[in-house]
């Protein structure tokens, strides 16, 4: 029975977000709808005239070893009417490591994983380590440790409104 | 049933150890040619409360190949001229793709230098280590094809020259450069610190000023080696002076009488080297002396 109904919602998402995107007209009772897209940058250190050192942001189709790769997360709500509780999840990607403090996203809690999402904290994540002689002492994870961020947002997401959320990795 | 439980704790005691162990291990660089891709999720609810899932675009990065590259570690050695130094150094290749990296060794005072493969991995020159070839045909020697993160293991060879002064100081440069990146280098030294020994040889008589015939002169004679190295198989040669005959059985070193005979101690007159003392003082350390003397007497 529950299984059922679950099928139901899903299957009445599918057709609101369907029925959304082909700018039919808005249903009377409104709904929200987000669309979230990602953008890759990498850093590069330019000189500029006077020879100092400046940071610039180039696209990132190629990169090594030691770059820092910038991940702009960018979600708007096309529906009509407001998202609640709007979490934006992303997986740290294989092959980089969480900048730590390189995340900024206003109006939103910033919460990370060192399980694959199971479970979140607040960064950053500490655990304990037990030492030779039998002590134990609480440290702070490795920074390959973490899997995940997640973003939650503090309010609601009206329609038509833009929120974006950045964090940075560097390649391995 | 105890035992049992305890073996299952240790287990799991060890593979927690060594989960810890590889996270916090020296994260190799990754792969070239991998891909790096991201995708964002945004979960959100509408107004009844129920959920919502959106996932965003994936956006991809390609890991393309950097060339990385180390010579290490920079070596120290104190020789005696005439000797060959080698010194130990791992050329590694810690990039994300394979590369062959050339290796050049060139010594400051431009003595002969020579590349081994420390094939047995030593660190020191044994008989299967093998001269460094050129795998790539570009006319410099070189590790051969090395996949990323490997360590090739070379024995870098000066040669000192023979007669190479005291203190004489040189600085042989190891230079590992990759071919998939000309402009990536990395170089180790090694100092060599040339010690030989550097000879002094004194001589002085009592009494001084003239003398009638008959009268006894002692002569001193004091070898010293100033140098930094040792001094081996030291022998003094001194004829005696015209005009003047050997007093039997007067030669000292460093205070103990030595016979005139040869081979019995290390003193002889007459037997090793006509018409002169020969006294054998041997090793003598860097800064040590030997005082020898004789007797002649003016005719």
């Amino acid at each position: 029975m529950v299984r059922e109904y679950g099928g139901w919602v899903l299957s009445l998402l599918l057709v609101t977000a369907g029925s959304t995107a082909g700018r039919s007209p808005l249903s009377e009772s409104g709904a929200p709808q987000v669309v979230v897209d990602v953008t890759a940058m990498k850093e590069v250190v330019a000189r500029d005239e006077a020879g100092r050192e400046r940071v610039e942001l180039r696209e990132a189709s190629a990169t090594g070893p030691g770059d820092t790769l910038v991940y702009r997360i960018s979600y708007t709500n096309k529906g009509t009417s407001p998202a609640h509780d709007a979490k934006v999840t992303d997986p740290i990607p294989a092959g980089t490591v969480l900048l730590p403090g390189s995340w900024e996203a206003p109006g939103a809690d910033f919460a990370v994983s060192v399980d694959g999402g199971r479970s979140w904290d607040s960064y950053p994540v500490r655990h304990t380590v037990k030492h030779a002689d039998g002590s134990t002492s609480l440290e702070e994870v490795d920074a390959t440790a973490y899997t995940h961020v997640r973003w939650t947002s503090r309010e609601s997401l009206a329609p038509g409104t833009t929120r974006s959320a950045v964090f940075k990795v560097k390649v391995r | 049933m105890r035992s049992i439980l305890r073996c299952a704790t240790l287990a799991l005691a060890f593979f927690a150890l060594a989960a810890a162990g590889t996270g916090q291990a020296l994260a190799v660089g990754t792969p070239a040619g991998t891909t790096i891709s991201n995708q964002a999720t945004v979960s959100y609810a509408d107004s009844n409360g129920n959920p919502l899932v959106t996932l965003s675009n994936i956006v991809t990065t390609t890991v393309s190949q950097v060339a990385s590259l180390t010579v290490d570690p920079d070596g120290t050695s104190a020789a005696a001229p005439g000797d060959l130094i080698y010194y130990a150094h791992d050329v590694t290749n810690p990039g994300n793709g394979n590369d062959t990296i050339d290796v050049a060794a060139v010594s400051s005072n431009g003595w002969a230098t020579a590349l081994y493969a420390d094939n047995d991995s030593s660190g020191t020159f044994t008989a299967g280590d093998t001269l460094l070839a050129d795998t790539d045909g570009d006319t410099v020697v070189d590790t051969g094809l090395m996949s990323a993160n490997a360590i090739f293991k070379i024995l870098a060879r000066v040669t000192v020259p023979a007669g190479t002064a005291s203190g004489t100081v040189d600085t042989m440069t190891v230079t590992g450069t990759s071919s998939f990146n000309l402009a990536i280098s990395d170089t180790a030294t090694d100092i060599t610190t040339v010690n030989a020994p550097d000879m002094s040889v004194v001589k002085s008589v009592l009494p001084v000023g003239s003398q009638p015939p008959g009268a006894t002169l002692t002569y001193t004679v004091v070898v010293t080696n100033n140098g930094s190295g040792s001094a081996t198989s030291v022998v003094l040669t001194d004829p005696i002076p015209a005009n003047t005959t050997y007093v039997a059985g007067s030669i000292t070193l460093n205070a103990v009488s030595k016979t005139d005979v040869a081979l019995d101690d290390e003193g002889d007159f007459n037997v090793t080297t006509a018409g002169a003392v020969t006294v054998s003082i041997g090793l003598l350390a860097p800064g040590a002396s030997a005082t020898v003397t004789f007797q002649v007497t003016i005719n």
